[in-house]
């Protein structure tokens, strides 16, 4: 009769690495196929939960945030009194500083015709504060939006803005399809 | 004796950076944090008490997922519609019957117990007890009908993407169209930049439209001429705020002027000249901040009053009636 063999500490220990060693290359396979079929993930911010707090512009890593308002102009009134571009109670309608909502001047507004103007947002001005997205969303058509801008996002493993966003509006989504804004941008 | 003291000062520097490093991490509470580029509209939104005059009676809890437009007929009857249909509830506020519809009604108004709906770019007309009677020929295809009202001899309709009234005989057949852009007759046109249109018939058969992009009323006879307006811009409450207000209105027996704004989500009550009188409710409370969440659009539908002048507001947020009484 054979004598059983005795399952001693040095055996335990290495069946433990091996088993450990084992899962970890599983793990990482299971994690690249994973990322190799979903392509590579961006991080974006979603306009329909966005309550405008003001954290994009403070809680981006970089100097100057990521995230920059967009004008999808299809959903734009080109309205004169514009919730976006005034401030509450502005005595006159004209593009004089104190007049303007955005904090940097970020929206320079066009006459078109009478009562018509466009808003362009300068990008290199804004640093997405969401001031006029508020604004144009409770007054006109919500034709402001949030979005990060890829161009600029370095893509943190963790987005600090996400990170304390209130209304939990950020996540990933694919890079080929990395803009989430409603309507149509021109 | 010198080398524990320093060992002592190193470890209460130490648990006082470790403590430094936990506050930091899990103790702070951004939400408590002042912003100095965040958009406080809650400010805007509160009003002085005193003037506001009416109370908040009644509230009818309404079956629908999305709910657009009310009526009430001269027996108090009320007239809701959403989704697909039209609900009815009688004056005890009991459900009698809902109408099934093809289409989800844009807007609607009742008369000598006919309904008349606005859908898409045409009107369909209902017995009151829910029979179809027949549907008009649209005014062109890319109309959109968002509100209507009918008297004894006419039925007028707001199309929004035409920026015009169309005025109906009660058979369907146009007469004419009212409020396009004309030099000769002073007639600037409407400015309607989101598809918020709205028109009341007096008591005293006068049509009344909003032109919301210039913040004001107008009064046109039946045959298109223009006779008065009255409205300013402003965020105080004796202006309409924003860029395009009031969005929806009504008009009591005596010939007040019953307003609803988006944006400062405000009722207010004005009287036969436009002149502020009170302000019958404000939707600044608690809600606010999840109105915000879920954003655009207005939280009140329509308004609409009965004989007794109450006033019928249709919140969209909470898909109920609510009905106020004057204080």
């Amino acid at each position: 009769m054979a004598e059983k063999k005795q399952y001693n500490r040095r055996d335990f220990i290495n069946n433990s690495l091996r088993a450990g060693i084992a899962v970890s290359l599983a793990g990482i396979t299971v994690a690249l196929t994973t990322r190799a079929l979903s392509g590579k993930s961006v991080w974006q911010l979603n306009p329909a939960k966005c309550v405008q707090c003001g954290r994009c512009a403070t809680s981006c890593i970089l100097e100057t945030s990521a995230v920059k308002c967009v004008h999808v102009y299809d959903m734009c009134g080109y309205c004169d009194l514009c919730g976006g571009y005034l401030r509450p109670d502005t005595k006159e309608l004209n593009t004089a500083a104190e007049n303007q909502l955005c904090p940097t001047s970020a929206i320079s507004r066009k006459y078109i015709e009478e009562p018509f103007f466009e808003y362009q947002i300068i990008e290199e001005l804004c640093i997405g504060c969401g001031k006029c997205v508020k604004g144009c969303g409770a007054f006109g058509n919500g034709s402001l939006q949030l979005q990060i801008n890829h161009k600029l996002c370095v893509n943190c493993n963790q987005c600090a803005i996400a990170r304390v966003c209130p209304s939990e509006a950020f996540s990933l989504v694919s890079a080929s399809d990395a803009y989430l804004y409603q309507g149509k941008k021109m | 004796m010198k080398q524990k003291l320093v060992i002592a000062l190193s470890l209460i520097l130490l648990i006082g950076v470790i403590f430094l490093i936990y506050n930091d991490l899990f103790n702070g509470n951004p939400a408590d944090s002042t912003n100095a580029t965040e958009y406080n509209l809650e400010k805007l939104k509160q009003i002085d008490s005193s003037l506001i005059c009416y109370n908040e009676v009644i509230t009818i809890d309404l079956t629908m997922e999305s709910v657009n437009a009310l009526t009430i007929d001269s027996n108090s009857n009320i007239y809701v519609a959403g989704d697909n249909e039209i609900q009815i509830f009688d004056k005890t506020l009991q459900k009698t019957h809902t109408i099934k519809l093809d289409s989800s009604a844009n807007c609607l108004a009742v008369f000598d117990n006919t309904l008349y709906l606005g859908v898409g770019n045409y009107v369909e007309v209902y017995t009151s007890k829910g029979v179809k009677l027949s549907r008009w020929k649209s005014f062109n295809s890319k109309g959109y009908i968002t509100s209507i009202a009918v008297n004894k001899t006419n039925v007028y309709a707001a199309d929004a993407e035409n920026k015009a009234i169309l005025r109906y005989n009660l058979n369907g057949v146009l007469l004419n169209v009212i409020g396009k852009k004309d030099k000769d007759k002073s007639i600037d046109g409407f400015i309607i930049p989101s598809m918020y249109f709205d028109l009341a018939i007096s008591a005293e058969n006068e049509l009344w439209v909003a032109n919301p992009g210039k913040h004001e009323l107008i009064n046109f006879t039946e045959k298109g001429d223009f006779r008065t307006s009255w409205g300013i811009a402003s965020m105080q409450t004796t202006g309409f705020a924003g860029c395009c207000n009031p969005i929806h209105f009504c008009m009591l027996s005596n010939g007040s002027f019953v307003t609803f704004e988006k944006g400062l989500d405000r009722i207010k009550l004005h009287d036969q000249t436009g002149k502020l009188e009170c302000i019958v409710a404000s939707f600044s409370d608690a809600n606010a901040q999840a109105l915000d969440n879920c954003s655009i659009g207005a939280r009140v539908h329509d308004l609409a009053t009965d004989l007794q002048g109450n006033i019928y507001a249709l919140d969209a947020k909470d898909k109920k009636i609510r009905v106020f009484s004057r204080k």
